[in-house]
């Protein structure tokens, strides 16, 4: 996990001010220039265009006309109230409340309210959904603008929500069996495991004991007169936000607004909500979390960092310089663990907000010795803030992010509207900077420019003298692990032991990666009409395949395959494969070190990753498109001159480690093991985990061969470019990086994988922790002929049977949080096949009713087909996903042509219509193929020696 | 910190939608942040002849 580009915008971004909390004063989109004695608490201004407005009743407003995506409406309604407003600490009504209102308003009674959203196209869980934390509660609609009537219903359902839940006794007993759902899901190893963390880092604070989900015995007895009270006091007016992003005139989102929502009123006493402020965490911690089902070992070690002022001038120039020292002290420790100077895998260093005023400066890491690294990690973060960070450090990661700033400023004019929206629920709840682009690049450009090495290091050395560690071991076996005494004794010796003195930085500057090669003429240009696009070939049979597309600003998108994957490769390969991608993907390439590449990448904003899978390998990656030579570049050196250095080969060892703890211990991942091993009868095909002599076995040189043997030439490599770019840049970049690529022997994946089994194969997996991943995996596989009418029956099948579980398993049976999640994948190589998967989590002691209950719900789809209403709203939700595509979406077209040669040639405006035309037959027609009773895969995750 | 194991401060009413990982399922944040996504028949419709 390294800061990529995407989390270098984030950190840019990151919440900063104080804006208008709730209740105060409207801004109306103007800038705010307080008179107050210190410049650096000056609130920034707010972008002119969100229009920003108060009800007489106190309710606020943030509106905003934005076409990316285009034809659809991102709506919020925030309470400025979560779980910390309760009357007692664990009762967990404020969540219990939020499921509540879909189970019950004047104008949706019951359930009605899920089937009304989703006949307008909207999906449970994507489109419509709400969350709880300490701070606030908040709901949430994506609305596509089909009609006017859309746009109405969607702020009325804000408006039920806001005034008219019903919280009918009988309701709350129903939903209770969902809510203590959710909450057994929390009591995994893992979930256990971060609560330890929670309580670590709220010790002290208001969020101390504060868990949204409360305790199981207070979700038992809930009562409905706390719901309403809660309801009362808390869901009003002045503590409201209504947020609305998206393809509409602010007049038109305005009059909604004041036509539903002025009429509003507080229904009891108006309490203040509680205090938000979170003090520093000054304690040293040093405890090892030991739990039997703990994943693979880890060291956490944390600092707590000041409280800032969110959107304010100081706030600002608080986030640049923490972001700033988070990636100077990951650069200064990766040089460390290459020079082999610090023993530890994969050091992760970053800042965080565990919520707006609890922040941390946070690193982890895998040692063998815990114990020593803890040690080594102190004293050598000591030694950095003794001696400051190198100046050329600071220039490199200061070029790196005034690049992300400037690709911020281009992806500006295609942000879409849930980044507005969230955006806008932040600075209503904690005052984040909501100010116009072009000012904030420019404000924080000169600020990058004006920060100097002496600053960064001095902002380093006192947050490190402030703060003292917060050290956790996490591991499953006391005997691999240190005790506590030797932990603590480890941490002292840390904190008083000599300072490191200081090492050489060894990252250069790369200001390219290779000097371009010399560029051939494709044998071929070919126009495909129906994609829009153009085909360059080559003769080393390489071709590129280029669409312009304009749905990111900035970016381009790149996607490469060719036929083989790992069927050409030794039986057992397939375990192998993403870990040998993985580190030359972590190494450098030709003469560069892993540092240099991986540095340049950063300041370049590109990433590019392998893979070798079943019957096919290939890259993927990204690039601003003010750097897709670069990309193109780093592709080729990949392909040419791959690398496994040291470090990178160590994270690959741990990841492999990491995996066979996690089928000991994760139900989900034992459950897969299961699964594929009843699929392919035996490893000899497919083997999902290396076995003992594989583990023993694998070496940097071995990684290498394996990555070389299917990425190391090409012979039918289709490359895929989707973007914002054009024909003559693209055609440049493929003459010089790809036309070059050395030819190979030409090859296709070999057919070898065994016949799915018949009959019913059952298998069981322990249900882990507490019982909390108790439930089942369904695998239903049929060979079809994967036809585009075959596709467009089973998206629309797979919505029906989710829908048919959510309602029975989850708000009729009331024995399941997440209902069952349904997959039916079409997959053409090697052999042509449907795969429905169906995953149920649920009760453990209901396990046998889940189990039949969706047997019955499959056989009743096969044997009758859906009713006319599921199906149409089934449709609809479909047809609104196949409605926004993504840069993702056109690249995959692009390479089944290329792939197919041209016979693949279906868009994805065919596939929208295939929905779109499919009849009620088809579909009960498909559901009858896909669904036999007699021939399935069953993997039950159950309770230790217990079976359904 | 916990890394990828973090548990979230918040809870949803629903399991995410979409692209659904198991991941997903205890609540934990699988990405940084969703593609960006644009409206096909917002295309297919400005493309079509006016009669």
């Amino acid at each position: 996990m390294r800061l990529g580009a995407g989390a270098l915008l984030a950190l840019l971004l990151a919440a900063c001010g104080s804006g208008p909390g709730p209740g105060e004063t409207a801004l109306s989109g103007s800038s705010v220039t307080a008179a107050v004695d210190d410049p650096g608490s000056v609130t920034l201004p707010v972008d002119p265009a969100v229009t920003i407005g108060h009800l007489d009743n106190g309710l606020t407003y943030y509106l905003r006309s934005n076409d990316a995506p285009g034809g659809s409406l991102e709506l919020r309604l925030v309470v400025a109230a979560g779980s910390l407003e309760q009357n007692v600490t664990g009762s967990g009504i404020a969540h219990f409340l939020e499921h509540m209102l879909f189970n019950g308003t004047a104008d949706y009674p019951g359930n009605q309210l899920d089937d009304a959203l989703q006949t307008l196209g909207m999906q449970v869980g994507a489109d419509v959904n709400a969350y709880t934390s300490c701070d606030a509660t908040v709901y949430g609609l994506t609305v596509s603008l089909d009609s006017p009537e859309h746009v109405e219903v969607a702020f009325d359902v804000l408006d039920q929500w806001a005034t008219a839940a019903t919280l009918d006794p009988d309701a709350v007993v129903a939903e209770r069996g969902v809510v203590l759902e959710e909450y057994r899901m929390t009591e995994t190893a893992q979930g256990l495991i971060a609560t330890r963390f929670d309580e670590v880092y709220t010790e002290g604070s208001v969020y101390e004991g504060c868990d949204p989900i409360g305790t199981e015995g207070a979700i038992v007895t809930t009562d409905p007169v706390d719901l309403i009270h809660f309801y009362d006091r808390w869901y009003r007016p002045d503590l409201m936000a209504v947020v609305a992003v998206g393809d509409l005139a602010v007049d038109l989102m305005e009059r909604e607004v004041i036509d539903r929502f002025s009429d509003n009123v507080a229904r009891a006493d108006s309490p203040e909500p509680r205090a938000r402020q979170a003090g520093l965490v000054t304690g040293v911690v040093a405890e090892v979390v030991v739990h039997p089902d703990a994943p693979s070992p880890f060291v956490s070690i944390d600092y707590s960092l000041p409280d800032r002022e969110p959107g304010t001038v100081d706030g600002e120039r608080t986030a640049l310089l923490d972001g700033l020292v988070s990636a100077l002290v990951q650069s200064h420790l990766d040089e460390q663990v290459a020079a082999g100077n610090l023993p530890v895998v994969r050091p992760f260093a970053t800042e965080f907000a565990y919520t707006d005023s609890l922040r941390f400066m946070g690193f982890n890491y895998v040692a063998k010795d815990e114990a020593a690294s803890v040690t080594a990690m102190l004293l050598e973060l000591r030694g950095l803030a003794n001696r400051g960070f190198p100046s050329d450090s600071v220039e490199r990661n200061r070029a790196a992010f005034a690049n992300a700033l400037d690709q911020s400023l281009a992806a500006e004019a295609t942000r879409q509207d849930y980044s507005f929206a969230a955006s806008y629920v932040a600075h209503f709840l904690g005052g984040a900077d909501i100010g116009e682009v072009t000012a904030r690049h420019a404000r924080q450009t000169e600020m990058l420019e004006s920060i100097t090495a002496d600053e960064l290091s001095s902002h380093f050395a006192t947050t490190f003298g402030e703060a003292a560690p917060l050290v956790l071991v996490v591991g499953h076996d006391p005997a691999d692990l240190p005790s506590t005494a030797e932990l603590e004794a480890a941490v002292n010796e840390g904190l008083t032991g000599t300072a490191g003195t200081g090492r050489a930085e060894t990252t250069g500057v790369v200001d390219s990666l290779m000097e371009p090669p010399t560029a051939v003429d494709p044998v071929a240009v070919n126009r495909i009409s129906t994609h829009g696009a153009v085909e360059f070939v080559y003769r080393n049979g390489a071709s590129v395949i280029f669409t312009r597309s304009d749905i990111s600003e900035g970016q381009v998108d790149l996607w490469a395959e060719s036929q083989g994957g790992w069927t050409l490769l030794e039986p057992g390969s397939s375990a192998l494969v993403d870990k040998a991608t993985g580190a030359v993907d972590r190494s450098g390439a030709a003469d560069l070190s892993a540092l240099e590449v991986e540095a340049f990448q950063q300041s370049a904003g590109i990433w590019l990753m392998s893979m070798i899978n079943e019957t096919t390998e290939g890259f993927m990656g990204s690039a601003r498109s003010t750097d897709l030579e670069s990309l193109f570049a780093l592709s080729y050196l990949r392909a040419n001159e791959p690398r496994v250095d040291g470090p990178a080969f160590d994270e690959a060892v741990e990841a492999i480690t990491s995996e066979q703890r996690s089928v000991e211990a994760d139900p989900y991942a034992a459950s897969s093991v299961q699964l594929a091993d009843a699929r392919y009868g035996g490893d000899a095909y497919f083997r999902p985990y290396p076995d003992a002599s594989q583990v023993t076995n694998f070496s940097a040189e071995g990684a290498l061969a394996m990555f070389e043997s299917r990425l190391g030439d090409v012979d039918d490599l289709v490359i895929a470019v989707v973007g914002d770019t054009d024909e003559i840049t693209v055609r440049r970049l493929a003459d010089r990086y790809v036309g070059t690529l050395p030819a190979g022997p030409s090859d296709t994946w070999a057919a070898l994988a065994p016949e799915p089994p018949v009959g019913v194969v059952t298998r069981t997996v322990s249900a882990g922790a507490n019982e909390a991943s108790a439930g089942f995996e369904l695998l239903v596989i049929t060979e079809v002929d994967p036809t585009e009418e075959m596709l467009a029956a089973s998206r629309v099948l797979e919505r029906i049977l989710q829908s048919r579980l959510f309602t029975t398993l989850r708000e009729e049976m009331g024995l399941s949080y997440g209902g069952g999640q349904v997959f039916i994948d079409l997959v053409e190589h090697p052999i042509p096949v449907a795969e429905v998967f169906v995953s149920v989590n649920g009760n453990p002691e209901g396990i046998a009713e889940l189990y039949s209950r969706t047997l019955a719900e499959m056989a009743d789809l096969a044997a009758s087909g859906p009713d006319r209403d599921e199906l149409e709203r089934a449709r609809s939700t479909v047809l609104t996903d196949l409605d926004f595509i993504t840069n993702g979406d056109i690249l995959e077209r692009l390479i089944a042509w290329g792939r197919s040669g041209g016979e693949d040639s279906a868009t994805l405006a065919d596939r929208y219509y295939e929905v779109e035309r499919i009849s009620p037959d088809e579909i009960k027609t498909a559901a009858k193929m896909l669904l036999p009773e007699n021939r399935r895969i069953e993997v039950f995750r159950v309770p230790e020696g217990t079976m359904p | 910190m916990t890394g990828n194991n973090r548990r979230p401060d918040r809870l949803s009413l629903f399991p995410p939608g979409g692209a659904l990982t198991l991941e997903g399922l205890d609540g934990s944040d699988t990405s940084n942040r969703a593609p960006d996504t644009h409206r096909l028949l917002a295309d297919l419709r400005s493309s079509e002849p006016v009669s």
